[in-house]
């Protein structure tokens, strides 16, 4: 894998963290793309190409980082939704959220996360998680055989 | 008897010399001598019925001088009954139609008593004449005298003894009986006691010296004629009391009374007892004749019976008053008996009203049903109009249960089985009522049943209030229902507050924080100094809330979630916190004093929170002092037994102790001391979680105590 070559879906609702994670992940020189998802149901809309306009899956991206606390779609439905549907089973997602609720970790885990990142409140942190994040995810990690799609 | 006729022989010489020659013609010396010396009584009368003469025989029968007695009528000498007879017989001698005439009749004496004598009176004359007398002879009959004394003595003796006289009363009377039939003669009547002992039943002729001499002296072989007759159960005869060996004891007070000789003989019992002694004394010495004997006989029996019939009537008395006394004591014992049944009945009668239960029995051959008072009540019914059968009994069921109350008898008197069943009842009221019965049931000797009993429980108002308490249970079911409901809703409330709180309050603290960095990083051109300042202090700021959240969730998750109990080594645990905190504090000089063997349940987890904020606060607030003496313990406080953790640092002042445990205040400057505040409220919430109390003691620069329990499970 190369730099520069990888994509990931940001599903984050608040415009703020958004964009503080956005302004991180540029800083980070191993993502070439970053999809953004307002809320749960858009996520899903991208991975799973429903109710878009051709009807034709899209890329999927290859890490979601994925908030718990999202309007329409709760994100642990999301993480449920994407295991449940063979294209995305084994697709790598961070769930990234303010919670340090155990519930919500075991619940992540239980849905089928591959890591739980609590967003540090310090802007220096959060910049420094996001990079260690994208690098271990997308650069050390060796990501599973891709099934299906092109 | 000898000294009398003694006596009468002196007497009668005497009065013959001095006037009957007065009357008799002199010359008639055999007539003279045979008149004087007769030893019957003659009396010479006149015509006219007048004494002329008598001699001694006949003085001394009649008490008179000769003085006395010349010029009584005869008449007078008689008694009242017999002087129609003697005038009769006067008359006819003085009329010449009789020449002589003989009668038994009764005289009376100078001093009034009557004796008997025979009578031959016969005129001196061919005819009465001039100078005729008439000569009357009397023979005392003495015999017969005795005979009727006796018999009179007896006969009042025997009355006396009737009438239930005093004894000494009745002894005195038969003591004088005999003492009548022998002139000279002195009778005494002993009594013997149960102990042997003599007591004086009479003895008035007895000198009373001699009388008290007696009184009370035992009986024995050698104690006078009436001890010893006592003692050896036999006649005892002492014709010389002077020389006898048997009055050794008694003999100088007996002598002194003028007593010379003495018989006595026992009385006895019909039961062989001896009960008394009947004794003769005489005054010269001389053995009983047999008449004394003959005459001791017969006034011994009078005596015994007197005695005896006594003796019975105060062992009758007593036998009565034994009786009566049984007759109270079972009257009163049944009397009691009969109370405590009638408590008794009361008891049960209450009983059976407070606890609205009543009896019945059934007689199944006589079909009479007997009910306690308290079963009347129950059916409010009464025995009038009660009818009693079982039919009634029936009827007072209310319809739609009387054939199934009827099975369930009729089984149970066909299989001898207990029932117990519960029936509605109707009263005359038309009040219904709940009763709950049992009932068993009595079979005879050829295996019929013959009786039916059994109690019943009226269980209205138990049914009533079984069907309230049901009501009640539900209520309380579903009011806890709810209150569970809204405690969960509240819990989840809280834990979504939470959530939001952990969640959403980050997520502007991240922009403002993030927001800052930026500015401060890629538009630094933009801002001067004070500007940069300023976002590096809401930088701080928002850390410093990021960090109060994450103590506030702490806290609240104390509240939540359950307690893991189990026995935590407090030693082991203090230690390694200790270790922790020197490791975090190199520089510092902390002397850790952690004593050993301490454990207590609880859940370690939090256990562990305590003590980290325990310790914790006393490394902290011991910083500005060189070296820190910190103390891990346990001791005996009013609260019982208590860990305490001590130290050597600021302490602080007891006045503001309130404000110690409560989340968010702090008694330090954030310069001298940082914190939150959170340590010790967090502290208090797990004591309390625990059943335990926490408190401190401190004085400013003296250093701090805290003390906790953990609700009895400190060990």
């Amino acid at each position: 894998m190369k730099a520069g070559k990888h994509r990931i879906l940001l599903v984050e609702d608040n415009p703020d963290d958004a964009e503080l994670a956005l302004h991180a992940l540029r800083k980070n020189d191993v993502v070439s793309e970053v999809l953004l998802a307002r809320d749960g149901a858009a996520a899903l809309r991208l991975l799973h190409g429903e109710g878009s306009a051709d009807g034709t899956p899209r890329q999927l991206p290859d890490l979601v980082l994925l908030d718990l606390k999202l309007p329409k779609v709760p994100g642990i439905e999301v993480l449920r939704a994407i295991r449940a549907d063979r294209r995305t089973q084994l697709l790598p997602v961070v769930v990234l959220t303010s919670s340090h609720e155990d519930r919500d970790l075991a619940a992540s885990y239980a849905a089928g996360a591959n890591s739980y990142i609590r967003k540090p409140v310090d802007f220096d942190a959060f910049v420094t998680t996001v990079r260690d994040l994208g690098l271990y995810w997308l650069v050390l990690n060796e990501a599973p055989p891709a099934i299906g799609g092109p | 008897m000898r000294r009398v006729s003694g006596e009468a022989t002196q007497r009668r010489t005497a009065r013959a010399e001095e006037g009957q020659a007065a009357v008799l013609p002199a010359g008639l010396g055999v007539a003279r001598a045979l008149f004087e010396d007769a030893v019957f009584g003659i009396i010479q009368l006149g015509l006219d019925g007048h004494v002329l003469t008598a001699n001694q025989a006949a003085l001394q029968q009649l008490g008179y001088t000769l003085d006395e007695l010349r010029g009584k009528p005869f008449a007078a000498l008689l008694s009242a009954e017999d002087q129609p007879t003697a005038a009769a017989t006067f008359d006819a001698l003085v009329g010449g139609t009789k020449k002589a005439s003989r009668h038994e009749l009764r005289y009376r004496r100078k001093d009034g008593t009557l004796g008997w004598a025979r009578l031959t009176a016969q005129l001196t004359a061919e005819r009465p004449a001039e100078g005729a007398s008439i000569i009357v002879m009397a023979e005392e009959d003495s015999d017969r005298m005795r005979r009727e004394a006796l018999e009179r003595g007896e006969r009042a003796a025997l009355e006396r003894i009737a009438r239930g006289d005093a004894l000494n009363g009745t002894l005195e009377a038969i003591a004088a009986l005999v003492e009548s039939q022998a002139p000279g003669m002195l009778a005494s009547i002993l009594l013997v006691d149960d102990q042997g002992r003599v007591h004086v039943g009479a003895g008035r002729s007895l000198p009373a010296a001699y009388n008290q001499a007696v009184e009370g002296e035992p009986i024995g072989p050698q104690a006078g004629s009436c001890g010893t007759a006592a003692y050896r159960r036999e006649t005892v005869i002492t014709p010389d009391i002077a020389t006898d060996p048997l009055w050794e004891r008694y003999r100088s007070v007996a002598l002194a009374a003028g007593l010379a000789s003495s018989w006595s003989t026992p009385l006895f019992a019909s039961d062989g007892r001896v009960i008394g002694t009947l004794a003769q004394y005489y005054h010269l010495r001389q053995d009983p004749s047999p008449r004394d004997l003959k005459l001791v006989e017969a006034a011994k029996h009078l005596a015994e019976i007197a005695i005896e019939s006594k003796l019975a009537y105060a062992a009758l008395r007593e036998a009565r008053d034994n009786l009566e006394e049984r007759v109270a004591a079972r009257t009163t014992a049944l009397r009691e008996a009969a109370d405590r049944l009638q408590a008794s009945e009361r008891l049960q009668s209450a009983a059976q009203s407070i606890a609205h239960m009543g009896s019945w029995e059934w007689d199944m051959a006589t079909n009479v049903v007997r009910w306690s008072d308290e079963l009347y009540r129950i059916y409010g019914l009464t025995p009038q109009s009660f009818g009693a059968t079982f039919e009634a009994f029936l009827a007072q069921i209310r319809e739609d249960e009387r054939e199934m109350v009827r099975a369930t008898v009729e089984r149970s008197a066909a299989t001898h089985a207990p029932f117990t069943i519960v029936q509605r009842i109707v009263r005359p009221s038309g009040e219904e009522r709940t009763l709950a019965s049992n009932g068993r049931v009595d079979v005879d000797a050829e295996g019929r049943a013959v009786r039916m009993w059994g109690t019943c429980l009226d269980i209205t108002e138990r049914s009533q209030a079984e069907a309230a308490l049901k009501r009640l249970y539900a209520d309380l079911e579903r009011r806890v229902a709810e209150r569970t409901l809204q405690l969960e809703e509240t819990n989840h409330e809280l834990e979504a507050f939470s959530y939001s709180v952990s969640h959403d309050l980050r997520a502007p603290l991240r922009a403002i924080d993030g927001f800052s960095k930026i500015l401060l990083a890629e538009h630094e051109a933009g801002l001067d100094e004070v500007g940069k300042n300023y976002l590096r202090r809401v930088r701080a700021a928002t850390q410093r809330m990021d960090q109060l959240i994450d103590e506030m969730l702490a806290l609240s998750r104390l509240t939540r979630g359950e307690l893991h109990l189990e026995t935590v080594d407090l030693s082991a645990l203090a230690r390694e916190v200790a270790t922790d905190l020197r490791a975090g504090a190199p520089a510092r000089k902390i002397d850790f004093e952690i004593a050993e063997g301490l454990s207590a349940r609880g859940d370690p987890r939090l256990l562990r929170t305590v003590l980290e904020n325990l310790l914790g606060n006393a490394v902290k607030f011991t910083g500005r002092h060189p070296r820190a003496h910190i103390t891990f313990g346990a001791r005996d406080t009013e609260r019982g037994r208590a860990f305490f953790v001590r130290d050597d640092g600021a302490g602080f002042d007891m006045g503001y102790v309130d404000q110690l445990f409560k989340p968010f205040s702090r008694l330090h400057d954030q310069d001298e001391f940082t914190g939150s505040g959170i340590g010790l409220a967090s502290v208090q919430r797990i004591v309390h979680r625990h059943g335990g109390h926490i408190w401190a003691e401190s004085e400013p620069e003296r250093g701090a105590t805290f003390s906790f329990t953990l609700g009895g499970l400190e060990r």
